[in-house]
């Protein structure tokens, strides 16, 4: 894991294995990962532990691009559902790609399952769209 | 196959992993390629479907077990009540085959509960569950099973897939424990006292009753060792046996006596167990006890019964017989001597008589308690019957002599302490007692032998007295013998004709003839003469005394009828001695008096002497029957005056005409002050009560002169003639 410190006013960036999560002057964080990721458990908790580390305490909404990945195993699929509300205050996922489509579903449907729904998870085609859904959770 | 197959090699993967997914090979997956399009989007969503299905596989076992392996019972019904699902533990409890729940209406399983189960069904939908009622469950055989139901709700896609869930557990051994538990608790409040304690014997729980025996709250007791009760009479030796019995078995029982709150020391059966855990290690001890106290004291009344003097509380006959035994064999061991009193009071019979039994036994327990204060704890005092004591003194000494002397001075001191007056109620009584001893050593004679001779020696007593202690000798037994055979031979000297009577002139001032005391003699052929001191001792210890006294009146009535027609003789009067048996007789007047009339005598020429002994005997009737013969005429004497129960009131009350002073008295009034002084103040006495006065046992000129300067002015005795038969009296007379 890397953090950098990419921007003047001292924008804080991690870098993990598979992903960039930084937090956003807008108030949210941003998740893209890196494409043809094979997410296991392991880097889903590389990838929490970061945002925890980016957090400081706080709850922050969250953006995920999960781009062009080549899987996501089902460890890692529970993991972040049901570890994310710590860090998390709601979660736009964007299912640009065939296989995000394809991945929301079960994200979906795990987050029913293990959270009932009372955490907040959306999907956009657009970033836009999920922006603007996003800012009714920043502070 | 291979004519089915695309060209497509991404598409066969699909193909190929739909099948194995299909075949039920949740774990076959396919690798995603790197177009990032709908293709490699496909095999991922089958790979991650793949995933879900073995984790639902998975999950699904694993619930499998649980309810396969939970000890509780579950049930699943839908909203029809009718089960959808019962688990092992359920159809084990009710004796059901597997799956035969499956199907059938909750009812056939609560078949009572149906209607709480209504009651409770919007609870458990609102709520979503509800915990721990309690009920029962019929088993498939009929049978009732104690159970504990909690109701969850399993919330389906819609109501209509919404689901009850029974978790049941089996309350049957629960409820017997309870049960268990109830019996204890009732059993723990009994009547016994119950102390537990925990292993270092630290008071942990009492019950009431301990509180009630001991007077000790539970408070009182908490945390303290059960020894703060313990009364100090045991020794040490005692607990340590204890501990080791409880150690050694777990258990001990046995009597103890222990302290109350007050004070007071008590009896208990005490019960002790040890209750050990598991690893048999001791963890608590339960002691359960009762009071005793009254059953001992219940014993005691019985032994005492069976072994003590009801009136007297001292040893019986048989407590006796088994402290004989003892001390006959301490004696064979020790070669001490020993002995054995028999003690008798002195007519006692004439108390009871007197007075009545109920100071007869107030006497019995005054004398009772007099000889226990002088004999030794270790001896025994035993009432054997009527007025009859035995005393067992045992190791007295190993010297023959000392112990003689060591018993004649126990003997004496009990003697003695029974001349003391009594008081009876509001009364005084003078009594004594006859003593008979006996001395032992080992085994030489047997106990009832030794009662035999000890009571021989006490009838030597009464012979020689009374208030006496007499020692038995070998040569009593046969004085015994001798007794019985004279008493045998008398009877056939009345039958026979063998009595006469004496003659002992009676003179004046001028020593002429007055009259005669008539005496009785026995003329036995082969003994010769025997004199009255030999055998009206037997006489009056039986009935004899009766028949004798009767033939002496009627004798002495034909004599004064004889003499009434002698010029010389027909004023004189013929004493005759009556026995206090024969005055006591209920007609003894009326024979009298028939007697005299039918000699057609001057009753005034019989004269009756009666000793002051008959006074001791109920003395109205005393002064009934002297008032009577008074009045029938014939003359009344106070015989041995002054030995008895001399006393001015019945001097005053009694129709006497003489006095007559014994001859113990005259014997030494010529040298003796004493008896000078005795006989002077009886001569006076007469003639202060217009009495006359007689002194018998004259022998010398002196004698006579003394009496005759004093004012007696009538004497009988040697110096005016001895007692003769008639015709030497008759005789005597016409020489005069």
């Amino acid at each position: 894991m890397v953090i950098e410190f990419s921007h003047e006013n001292v924008r804080k960036e991690i870098c993990t294995r598979n992903a960039r999560i930084w937090l956003e002057p807008e108030g949210y964080i941003k998740v893209v990962y890196t494409p043809g990721s094979d997410e296991t458990l392991e880097q889903a908790e590389d990838n929490l532990g970061a945002l925890e580390k980016i957090c400081c305490g706080k709850q922050y909404p969250v953006l995920i691009n999960p781009g062009p990945h080549k899987s996501m195993s089902r460890d890692a699929r529970v993991y972040y559902v049901k570890n994310s509300p710590k860090y998390a205050s709601a979660v736009a996922v964007l299912i640009g790609s065939p296989f995000a489509r394809v991945l929301s579903t079960f994200l979906k449907s795990l987050n029913q399952a293990v959270n009932k729904d009372k955490f907040q998870v959306a999907f956009f085609v657009s970033e836009k769209e999920a922006l603007n859904w996003l800012k009714k959770f920043i502070d | 196959m291979t004519d089915h197959m695309t060209n497509d090699p991404r598409i066969e993967k699909i193909l190929k992993l739909i099948m194995e997914l299909g075949s039920g090979n949740l774990e076959a997956r396919e690798q995603v390629g790197g177009n990032f399009d709908a293709i490699d989007a496909i095999i991922g969503g089958l790979n991650m479907l793949g995933e879900e299905l073995e984790a639902s596989t998975v999950s699904r076992e694993f619930l499998n077990n649980i309810l396969k392996t939970m000890l509780d019972g579950l049930v699943v019904a839908n909203t029809d009540l009718v089960i959808q699902q019962a688990n092992p533990a359920i159809e084990v409890m009710l004796r059901y085959g597997e799956n035969e729940l499956i199907g059938q209406h909750l009812g056939k399983i609560f078949e009572n509960e149906m209607r709480l189960f209504e009651s409770l069904s919007s609870s458990v939908l609102d709520a979503g569950y509800f915990a721990g009622v309690d009920g029962f469950c019929r088993s498939s055989s009929g049978v009732m099973i104690p159970v504990s139901i909690s109701i969850s709700m399993m919330k389906g896609h819609d109501h209509r897939e919404d689901n009850f869930i029974f978790i049941i557990h089996d309350m049957t051994e629960i409820k017997r424990r309870e049960a268990e538990l109830r019996i204890a608790a009732v059993t723990f409040e009994t009547h016994d006292g119950i102390v537990i304690t925990d292993s270092e014997a630290r008071i942990i729980r009492v019950n009431r009753a301990f509180q009630t025996i001991t007077g000790y709250s539970s408070e009182e007791v908490l945390g303290k060792n059960p020894h703060f009760i313990s009364s100090g009479r045991h020794e040490k030796d005692f607990y340590r046996e204890m501990w080791h019995f409880l150690t050694e078995l777990g258990t001990w029982d046995g009597e103890i006596w222990n302290r109350r709150k007050n004070g007071e020391i008590y009896p208990e059966w005490l019960t002790i167990t040890a209750i050990k855990d598991i690893e048999q290690k001791v963890v608590q001890y339960v002691g359960i006890f009762n009071d005793i106290t009254a059953r001992k004291k219940a014993e005691e009344k019985i032994r005492n019964l069976a072994f003590y003097d009801a009136l007297t509380n001292l040893p019986n006959r048989r407590l006796l017989a088994d402290r004989f035994r003892v001390a006959l064999s301490q004696s064979e061991r020790s070669r001490n001597f020993g002995a054995v009193m028999f003690l008798d009071l002195d007519k006692f019979k004439n108390l009871n008589d007197m007075m009545g039994h109920e100071y007869g036994d107030i006497l019995l327990v005054k004398v009772a308690h007099r000889i226990v204060d002088i004999v030794r704890e270790m001896d025994t005092v035993a009432r054997i019957g009527g007025d009859e004591f035995v005393i067992l003194v045992e190791e007295i000494d190993s010297d023959q002599n000392i112990a003689l002397q060591k018993i004649a001075l126990i003997a004496e001191k009990i003697r003695s302490a029974l001349t003391e007056p009594f008081t009876l109620k509001d009364y005084n009584y003078y009594s004594t007692s006859s003593i008979g001893v006996c001395l032992y050593r080992g085994h030489e004679k047997s106990a009832s032998d030794l009662l035999k001779s000890a009571d021989m020696a006490m009838y030597q007593a009464k012979e020689s007295g009374r208030n006496t202690v007499r020692f038995y000798d070998p040569l009593m037994q046969e004085a015994v013998e001798v007794h019985a055979m004279m008493e045998n031979n008398l009877r056939n000297a009345l039958v026979q004709n063998h009595l006469r009577l004496h003659y002992q002139v009676q003179v004046d001032k001028d020593g002429r003839p007055v009259g005669a005391e008539a005496l009785i003699r026995w003329y036995d052929p082969s003994q010769g003469i025997i004199m009255p001191l030999e055998f009206i001792q037997i006489a009056e210890e039986s009935d004899l005394i009766l028949q004798i006294g009767e033939w002496v009146i009627k004798a002495a009535c034909r004599q004064i009828a004889m003499w009434a027609c002698d010029e010389k003789k027909c004023r004189l009067t013929l004493a005759v001695n009556i026995s206090a048996r024969h005055f006591g007789m209920a007609d003894f007047v009326g024979r009298v008096e028939t007697l005299v009339k039918d000699y057609q005598i001057d009753p005034s020429r019989l004269k009756l002497e009666l000793t002051e002994h008959i006074l001791i005997n109920d003395i109205g009737d005393v002064v009934t029957k002297m008032n009577e013969l008074k009045a029938l005429g014939v003359e009344l004497s106070i015989d041995d005056f002054g030995t008895g129960y001399s006393s001015l009131s019945y001097l005053k009350q009694l129709p006497i005409n003489q006095l007559k002073i014994d001859q113990s008295f005259v014997r030494d009034i010529t040298t003796d002050i004493n008896d000078a002084m005795m006989v002077k103040t009886i001569i006076n006495l007469g003639q202060n009560f217009h009495l006359n006065v007689i002194a018998e046992g004259v022998e010398t000129e002196a004698q006579w002169t003394f009496l005759l300067e004093n004012g007696c002015l009538a004497s009988q005795g040697f110096l005016f003639g001895k007692p003769v038969p008639i015709e030497e009296f008759n005789s005597l007379l016409d020489s005069l």
